[in-house]
């Protein structure tokens, strides 16, 4: 069975590289880079693209809204979950139908591990009915 | 001068909102980061199962920094809100959350007088466009005013209420000092409630526990605060 691929997107070094720790420890593939730019040079990489992108919303020069935008654009099979620190829920509502939900930073680990688990899935299924349809 | 500019006192509210929010960000960030390696943690400490002489006290000790992590990031939550009020001079909110908000954040001052401080909030309240952040200072002024006349235990009940296209927020005391003034309103500042386009009827000495009640009315967008 293959691990869920995650890619997590968030300026704080520790935290991003420390949770992409503690997923692996629950057989996740997870990666964590620390710059939006980072984040779309690895996902144009045919080989590592993610299942699942953890996206921090305020980061500096490329912010977590234009990094949403340019992962759909390159994949929109891509399921993304934004982090945020306060809700932001102006925001949030905003870009609702380009992610699948959103978490508020600290992370509850089991709600994020189930979500993760949810987008894995979505992607899949959206992968193998584009399998079918071009079949 | 142009006349969308902020005049000085509202420019400086805009200042503290903005430095609050900014730190209160900042908090979060550290608290994510503790609570990551609190959890990095807690993962070794599993893995390392019986082995480990000690673990169930360094388990304990992981589970302290997970509770005060929750509290602190609940409460930097609160005063990014807080000062995110502050951005606008009018906007459209829900009562129930902003008064929840600076109850909260007043928890503290009622915890020094061993108060209990709770709010009763009505359900279906109708959505008021105001100016939140001076609706907080409304409220906390009517608050310390009620802390200052109560006895150690008692309670500071804060109760919201449709009332048409206005809401009632009624503020309750439970062991109210002897002497205390049956109507607490004058303590809230008479500019605060005009620039809100509030009103506080005077109370009458015969509801129990009432000791002061705001009437909140939307404020029409174009009179501009």
């Amino acid at each position: 069975m293959q691990y869920p691929r995650v890619l997590i997107v968030d300026d704080e070094k520790e935290f991003a590289s420390t949770l992409a720790e503690r997923l692996n420890m629950r057989n996740m593939d997870a990666t964590a880079v620390y710059r939006a730019e980072d984040a779309l040079a690895l996902i144009h990489t045919a080989d590592h693209v993610p299942d699942v992108v953890l996206l921090d919303l305020k980061m500096p020069n490329i912010d977590g809204l234009q990094a949403l935008e340019a992962i759909k654009q390159y994949d929109p099979s891509i399921e993304v979950i934004m982090l945020t620190g306060h809700g932001d829920r102006k925001i949030i509502e905003g870009i609702s139908n380009l992610i699948l939900d959103y978490i508020i930073k600290p992370v509850d680990l089991p709600e994020l591990v189930k979500k993760i688990g949810e987008a894995t899935q979505k992607r899949h299924a959206t992968l193998s009915g584009a399998d079918g349809e071009t079949a | 001068m142009s006349t969308t500019q902020p005049n000085l006192h509202d420019a400086r509210l805009a200042f503290v909102g903005r430095i609050i929010a900014g730190v209160s960000h900042e908090f979060k960030n550290h608290l994510s980061v503790t609570k990551e390696l609190s959890g990095l943690l807690d993962d070794l400490l599993a893995m390392e199962k019986d082995a480990l002489p000690g673990r169930e006290r360094l388990t304990k000790i992981t589970a302290g920094i997970g509770e005060r992590v929750a509290a602190a990031a609940e409460m930097a939550g609160h005063l990014g809100r807080f000062a995110h009020r502050m951005d606008f001079p009018l906007s459209s909110f829900s009562v129930n959350e902003v008064a929840g908000e600076i109850l909260f954040l007043t928890r503290r001052f009622a915890r020094l007088k061993n108060i209990t401080l709770e709010l009763d909030p009505a359900p279906d309240l109708p959505s008021m466009h105001s100016n939140p952040s001076l609706l907080q200072f409304v409220v906390f002024s009517a608050v310390m005013a009620m802390l200052n006349h109560l006895e150690k235990q008692g309670a500071v009940r804060v109760a919201t209420a449709a009332a048409g296209d206005r809401v009632r927020i009624a503020f309750h005391g439970e062991k109210i000092r002897a002497g205390a003034p049956a109507d607490l309103s004058p303590y809230i500042p008479g500019e605060a409630l005009q620039a809100l386009h509030a009103q506080c009827p005077p109370v009458e000495p015969d509801q129990a526990g009432i000791r002061a009640v705001l009437l909140l009315s939307p404020i029409p967008p174009e009179s501009g605060g």
